[in-house]
């Protein structure tokens, strides 16, 4: 089951500090966006990095970002967005 | 361990064939991060949004020992009949971030894979460091030997 549907707004969990291998780029990190879409789900690439099963596997999204939230000095577009896929586990809900 | 970047040199002219894929030099340019950025605890791989200077867009042609390093890959990363396999996609990718700074950035993409393929194996037993520094002093040995037989043909 997936906790987040497309349009829910997330927020990136703010752990700037987790060791080991993780997937969630540092630049989205505490960053709100929306879910475009489940991707499915997928073993835990966190675990999978040192051997483990990565079993249960975890609800992926296709999280958007304004370009404007992620970098306040973005000279692009207002409209321009970026779209990253994250696991469950690193989002929150945020409010609307 | 000790295997890990000089296990290159069992493969001959590693160095010079792939040096043109190497990864472009930081330059300033970039977008600033928002307040939450604390650079002292970003890994170094991480580097997305960083500056780094133009993307190089020039195709090349594989050389033969980078299609050998890609099938080694393929071959390790598929399951066996039992579901078990040597390595996973997200091993390598491990093993490579935690490449110090000068590596990551020195490494082709070739030589990265080499260096995490070799760290995974002894990780999980298929070899001991002692028996791949000895099979790549075999190598190099044999290396010599032809390249000394072609000279003095």
């Amino acid at each position: 089951m997936s906790r987040f549907a497309p349009g829910d707004k997330v927020r990136v969990l703010a752990d700037f500090t987790r060791p080991g291998h993780v997937r969630t780029p540092w630049y989205c990190r505490d960053k709100a966006g929306v879910v475009e879409r489940v991707c499915g789900a997928f073993r835990n690439p966190e675990a999978l990095a040192y051997a483990k099963d990565g079993l249960p596997e975890l609800p992926l999204y296709r999280v958007r970002f304004a370009q404007r939230e992620l970098w306040p000095d973005y000279r692009g577009g207002a409209d321009d967005v970026v779209e990253i896929e994250i696991y469950e586990p690193w989002l929150l809900p945020a409010e609307a | 361990m000790s295997f890990a970047i000089g296990s290159l040199e069992g493969l001959p002219h590693a160095r010079s064939l792939c040096r043109h894929i190497r990864l472009p030099g930081r330059r300033p340019g970039g977008y600033a991060c928002a307040m939450t950025d604390k650079p002292e605890n970003r890994r170094y791989h991480d580097m997305g949004g960083l500056p780094a200077g133009p993307i190089e867009n020039e195709d090349h042609e594989p050389d033969l020992w980078e299609k050998r390093v890609d099938a080694m890959m393929v071959c390790l990363g598929t399951s066996a009949p039992d579901g078990k396999r040597l390595i996973t996609v997200d091993e390598i990718r491990r093993v490579i971030e935690d490449l110090p700074p000068d590596a990551y950035d020195t490494m082709s993409y070739y030589e990265r894979w080499v260096h995490s393929i070799a760290t995974i194996l002894a990780e999980r037993g298929v070899y001991t460091p002692e028996e791949l520094d000895a099979k790549l002093a075999e190598v190099k040995a044999r290396s010599k030997q032809q390249a000394g037989e072609g000279a003095a043909q």
